[in-house]
């Protein structure tokens, strides 16, 4: 499936601005991005809600534009679901297959096995409005699975739900995905839930794509500045190229930041001229913070620094510390291993006001566009 | 009022299962094509024999309509369907429905009206045989309408209202009691704008009076009227109930009132005006040869004598006997009536007669 | 134009049900609101037009109505805002009981709770006369006044009950923990919200006041509106070009008003985006003693009035003569109850056109909101038309338009049918388009995902979640057109006797035993025909309940 040029504004503003995209088949993609940066109207154009200004909606390379949502052969989980309130669970699995005039006993032969694979037994007399969160959750990717669709939208299908079962439906979908082997897109503002899911995340903001890769991908070498803040926490380092040699191992470049010669990533094909002032990007659980216990790496990057605050996340702990030269304070991470005993947690670790000395080991960095 | 549980899923998130709703929403049972089956056979259109049938709009009386319409089938065997309404309905029915008439006959209504309806063409010209022996007020010149009653203006009164509104005032015998000021809201008037009744009586005191005393006597008279209603019906109805002391109509109206209980009493002053009431047969009507039977019917004596007996209006065909309790239109003094002038000074007095009132 | 042509296009080659339905729905209201009124148009001629702007009775009829609408529309409102806020929100007393009383006005034939009217506060009236002793005058713009607040305060009462119940009362109750005592509550949280359905139900009631003949016709006295003009320059001496100029001129203030609630409602429709969805079960704030208790003390006086005006009429075709002598019969009793073809026809014509005005209603709301097809807001102006056209000009454009090719209808049951269905369509639309409103658009959405067409969506999704208000649309359109009259009294024929046109005529030729024993017959049918439907249709029906879908 792939996108062409799509092109879409509602008044003077366009919501999606020449998104061109591939989805390989059998792929999960999801649409990563902050409200309003046009993914969900990006997901209506292929589900055909909406109807683009220009561009095209190829599915095994027929264009789709022009064509309602009932011939697209797209199925959509809503946001919200939009379960059919006045109508059972069995009717709501059903509704499609009887839009489709599909014949009795292979319509029930489809929802059977729908309710099997969504473990929604005994449920199929209920209504919507007596089924629990993620009941209905499962409803609606029923609903839409027994119409054995060549493509699976879904609009944020987990937003309504709590933290827990959040986490539980994900790995479910995630399997479920596999199993069938539906080509997925899939929209959400949560980079945890992109990250978690995906093959291939599309970054959005402001109707554009930023960076089309795979999790690790926009993780580790986002390609700006705002893919490396959306996705994950970043620290930002001014820097000036010294040279992109290919001796670097991964295309890598050659920096230099508070005086400091530093190796980074880069994020794709493109090379910046040496002598380039920019930005690279550090992710908080690759700074290393110096204490005593803790040696410099070895041919890293240092820098002096303050702290300022901290605090106590469970796996880790978080340092805010300030770096003479960066208008924006760092994140630190430090992993917390069982021997912290629980008595005083922080003994022996920097207290907000102490001078400490950070590192990056090599290639920690990652230079922005 | 307790609100009722909402039946839309909340978003509250969790497993906890939800608020139980109403038993409001279940699957609907297709009732679509019963629905459209029913509306088949109630829309089927009332098939009507078209021959052996008359279709009789009649202004008058629904039971005086029905008593000719029962001796007439009585009679030819023809059926008779009768559409009941006020003048100023069917007649504009009749000049509507030019060109697609639903109705037969005209039965009822000022000759005024029936002259009205003739100009705009929706009148068919039959001159039934009984009509050679009709004075010739009381007929067509061109065959259009034919007179089968007479009746008059008169003057209804509540006696329980007005013994008890004007203990010392003895009933109003002419036209000109009427302008006795202590009358001021207590008279009941058609508004001639609206009412060919009212009308007449414009013209009455115009004719009686002369031009100038005539508007003169209108003047003075109508800022006593308490109330100007549009249908002629309406000063019978209201004088019955006692919702007003006196009201101006026609005697055969007030004496129905009077047959059916109410306390009125009907007063017939000198130079009254007198109105036929004509039958006519409508143009291009679905049952032109039934029409004319029963136009024939309606003015044949026996008819005449009948109808007169339960309509309180004098019959026309001079071969008809009074029946007990019609006036005797000879006994009554009558001005001598131009209708054609009437009809002429039409939109003139009307005009001015809005002016006097307002 | 080109992009209504492109959707057009789409729906040709996508969705031809639809496109039917849209061609159907826009060839009705074509051939039976905007031809008629056409036809009508047309018939005034120049020096018809000129008498009509220069009488100064008319001006002054003019002038009248104008009066009538300012007053009859501001008390009718502040009525049914009254009651429906005494049956919603201050829980007085019995409300449950009260909450029905409005609607046994809204089944009374109007012409019959006109008579009604007269017989209780007329110069004779049962009140007046016999119990109080006065010896008023009804007759006049107080009693018009009087009359039509109590015939249009039931509309407002069921738009404004609908809104009360939809307000959360969880914002009522936070105002109160913002410190709001109950005064300020009521005037800075509850009235507030329910503007729109304030909005909504001044503009049904005024333009319902500009067209009402009957009330000023009964109880106007000398005091003349241009809608008894229209009907008497008819009657009177068939004037049809004086007519239709008057009615013509109805139009104007009609249109305006219309207009002026879509500006108000579209500057305010952000502001009052958050109503609707009931709280977390939490019940609203409790009103002052002194306001519940008068609020139920209005509650009474209505319930007694409402009583009286029926028991009037119950006792009157019980009677021999109302009035001059009360010795009891069954005499026109059994007349009533022969006939049988005029009650039938009634219930027969008035269910059939409220089916139809209700499927029209859903459609054309469905259409404008959800359709996607051309030409929407024409379709929208074209449904609402019919509530500024008086009913006697409207059954006047009938005669005139379907008496001959292309379309002949006169004298059948459709033209009745029909004129009916236009009569009730600008409500049952506004109640359709309120709820579809209120329906998540997913829920459309979803279906045509799944694969239904705009068409089957509309029939398996919308149409099945769009009952309670479908139900609401239904009995509004078949108590309203049992007792019509002006509208059908130029439609009936020899075959299509009609009961409220024989009471009309009953009554006028002096039979009021018969009227009142054939008003009270198709009283008790009406009420009986929507008992039956409640049983048959099952709960689900909510009647009265202008109340939303769940989305």
């Amino acid at each position: 499936m792939s996108l062409v040029g799509l092109r879409k504004a509602f008044g003077a503003t366009p919501a999606v601005d020449d998104l061109t995209l591939h989805v390989p088949r059998g792929s999960f993609t999801t649409l990563l991005g902050p409200s309003g940066c046009g993914k969900t109207t990006a997901l209506r154009l292929v589900g055909g809600f909406l109807e683009p200004d220009a561009g095209r909606v190829l599915i095994g390379g027929v264009d789709q534009v022009g064509r309602p949502p009932n011939l697209r052969g797209v199925g959509m989980v809503f946001q919200d679901y939009a379960l059919f309130p006045h109508l059972s669970v069995r009717a709501n699995l059903e509704y499609g297959l009887r839009m489709q005039r599909v014949e009795r006993a292979l319509r029930a032969e489809r929802v059977a096995r729908a309710v099997a694979l969504l473990g929604l037994a005994g449920l199929e007399g209920r209504y919507p409005h007596e089924l629990s969160g993620g009941q209905q959750q499962r409803v609606a990717l029923g609903r839409v699975l027994v119409l054995e669709p060549e493509v699976l939208l879904m609009d944020e299908p987990f937003s309504s739900l709590d933290a827990q079962l959040r986490l539980r439906l994900r790995a479910e979908l995630k399997a479920l995905q596999r199993e069938l082997g539906v080509t997925t897109i899939y929209v959400t503002h949560d980079q945890e839930e992109a990250l978690s899911l995906s093959d291939q995340v599309v970054v959005m903001d402001r109707g554009r794509v930023q960076q089309v890769d795979s999790p690790e991908g926009v993780y580790l070498r986002p390609a700006n500045r705002f893919v490396a803040e959306f996705v994950g926490q970043a620290n930002l380092l001014p820097v000036q190229v010294t040279a992109t040699g290919s001796a670097a191992p991964a295309g890598g470049l050659t920096l230099t930041a508070l005086g400091r010669p530093l190796s980074a990533r880069l994020p794709d094909e493109r090379r910046p001229e040496p002598g380039a002032r920019g930005l690279a990007m550090v992710r908080p659980e690759h700074v290393v913070l110096l204490t005593d216990d803790v040696p410099p790496p070895a041919g890293g990057w240092r820098a002096a620094a303050t702290v300022r605050a901290r605090s106590f996340h469970g796996g880790f702990e978080r340092y805010w510390v300030e770096l003479p030269g960066v208008t924006e304070p760092w994140l630190v991470d430090v992993p917390l291993g069982p021997s912290l005993g629980g008595t005083t947690p922080a003994s022996g670790r920097p207290a907000p006001g102490a001078s400490v000395s950070i590192a990056l080991p090599a290639f920690a960095a990652s230079w922005l566009w | 009022m307790r609100p009722a549980p909402s039946s839309r899923p909340t978003r509250t998130a969790g497993e906890r299962p939800q608020r139980p709703a109403p038993r409001a929403a279940r699957p609907g049972r297709r009732r679509g094509p019963f629905a459209l089956l029913v509306a088949l056979v109630l829309l089927a259109p009332g098939v009507a024999a078209a021959q052996g049938e008359v279709r009789v709009y009649a202004v008058i009386n629904e039971d005086d309509a029905r008593l000719l319409a029962e001796m007439f089938t009585a009679e030819t065997g023809i059926r008779v369907s009768v559409l009941r309404a006020s003048t100023g309905e069917l007649v504009s029915r009749v000049i509507a429905e030019a060109g697609n008439p639903q109705a037969d006959v005209l039965l009822g209504g000022p000759s005024a009206q029936h002259i009205a309806i003739a100009e705009t063409g929706a009148l068919a010209a039959y001159v039934p045989p009984a009509a050679a022996a009709l004075p010739a007020h009381a007929k067509s010149d061109e065959g259009f309408w034919t007179g089968f009653y007479v009746t008059s203006l008169g003057i209804g009164v509540n006696l329980e209202r007005f013994e008890e509104r004007f203990p010392a005032t003895p009933l109003p015998a002419t036209w000109d009691d009427l302008l006795n000021p202590e009358f001021a809201g207590e008279i009941v008037l058609t508004d001639p704008v609206a009412s060919s009744t009212a009308y007449l009586f414009v013209q009455a005191q115009l004719q009686r009076l002369g031009w100038d005393a005539g508007w003169e006597y209108l003047e003075r008279l109508a800022p006593l009227v308490g109330q100007f209603p549009s249908s002629g019906g309406a000063p019978p109805q209201l004088v019955g109930t006692g919702e007003y002391a006196i009201g101006v109509a026609y005697v055969h109206a007030l004496a129905r009132y009077r047959n059916e209980g109410f306390p009125v009493t009907t007063i017939v002053p000198p130079a009254t005006a007198g109105e036929v009431g004509a039958v006519s047969v409508v143009a291009g009507g679905p049952n032109p040869e039934a029409a004319r039977r029963f136009v024939d019917f309606v003015l044949s004596a026996r008819a005449q004598e009948a109808f007169a007996a339960q309509s309180f209006t004098t019959p026309l065909n001079p071969e008809a006997a009074l029946p007990e309790g019609v006036a005797d239109f000879a006994a009554y003094d009558l001005i001598d009536y131009d209708a054609e002038l009437a009809g002429e000074q039409r939109d003139e007095v009307l005009m001015r007669w809005q002016q006097v009132v307002d | 134009m080109t992009a209504g042509l492109r959707s057009l296009g789409r729906l040709w080659r996508f969705d031809r049900g639809l496109l039917l339905a849209y061609g159907l729905a826009a060839l009705f209201l074509l051939g039976f609101v905007v031809a008629p009124l056409v036809r009508v148009a047309l018939e005034p001629s120049a020096a018809d037009w000129r008498q009509v702007l220069t009488t100064p009775r008319w001006q002054r009829a003019a002038l009248n109505t104008l009066v009538t609408v300012g007053l009859s529309t501001t008390s009718s409102l502040l009525l049914g805002t009254a009651f429906a806020f005494a049956v919603t929100r201050a829980r007085v007393p019995g409300a449950r009981l009260f909450s029905v009383v409005p609607l046994f006005l809204l089944l009374t034939p109007p012409f019959v709770s006109g008579l009604a009217f007269v017989l209780l506060l007329g110069r004779r009236g049962l009140l007046t006369y016999h119990l109080l002793g006065l010896e008023t005058s009804v007759y006049g713009l107080h009693g018009v006044w009087l009359a039509q607040t109590l015939s249009f305060f039931p509309v407002a009462y069921l738009v404004l009950r609908g809104a009360f119940l939809a307000v959360d009362p969880t914002l009522e109750q936070a105002a109160r923990g913002l410190g709001a005592d109950r005064g300020q509550v009521l005037r800075s949280v509850t009235l507030p919200l329910v503007t729109p359905a304030l909005l909504a139900a001044a503009l049904f009631i005024a333009i319902g006041v500009l067209g009402d003949f009957g009330n000023p016709m009964l109880v106007g006295g000398r005091f003349q509106v241009l809608a008894t003009a229209v009907y008497t320059q008819l009657t009177g001496w068939a004037s049809f070009g004086t007519s239709a100029a008057l009615g013509l001129v109805l139009l104007v203030p009609a249109v305006a008003l219309f207009a002026a609630q879509q500006a108000v409602q579209a500057a305010t429709r952000q502001r009052f985006a958050t109503v609707g969805g009931r709280g977390a079960g939490l019940p609203a704030p409790a009103v002052a003693g002194w306001l519940r208790w008068s609020l139920f003390a209005l509650c009474v006086l209505v319930t007694l009035f409402v009583l009286a005006s029926q028991g009037v009429v119950f006792v009157g075709a019980l009677t021999r003569l109302w009035g001059v002598d009360l010795a009891f019969t069954l005499e026109h009793a059994r007349y009533a109850f022969g006939q049988v073809g005029g009650l039938g026809n009634s219930l027969r014509f008035a269910s059939l056109a409220a089916l139809l005005c209700t499927a029209l209603s859903l459609l054309v709301a469905y259409l404008v909101q959800r359709g996607g097809v051309p030409a929407r807001r024409g379709l929208d102006l074209a449904t609402l038309l019919p509530a500024a056209v008086p009913g006697t000009l409207l059954g006047v454009a009938f005669v005139l338009a379907f008496n001959g090719p292309p379309l002949r209808l006169t004298g059948t049951g459709l033209i009745i049918v029909v004129a009916m269905a236009i009569s009730y369509l600008p409500v049952g639309y506004r109640i359709c388009a309120a709820a579809i409103e209120q329906l998540r658009p997913a829920l459309d959405d979803s279906a045509a995902n799944l694969g239904a067409s705009k068409l089957r969506a509309l029939l398996t999704v919308t149409a099945p979640l769009l009952r309670p208000a479908l139900a609401a649309t239904f009995v509004f359109a078949f108590v309203q057109a049992v007792g019509t009259l002006s509208t059908v009294i130029f439609l009936v024929s020899f075959d299509t006797p009609l009961a409220s046109v024989t009471i009309l005529n009953l009554a006028e030729q002096g039979s009021w035993g018969r009227a009142a024993a054939l008003a009270s017959a198709l009283v008790l049918v009406t009420v009986a025909a929507l008992a039956l439907l409640y049983l048959v249709a099952g709960r689900s029906v909510r009647l009265w309940g202008f109340s939303r879908a769940g989305g």
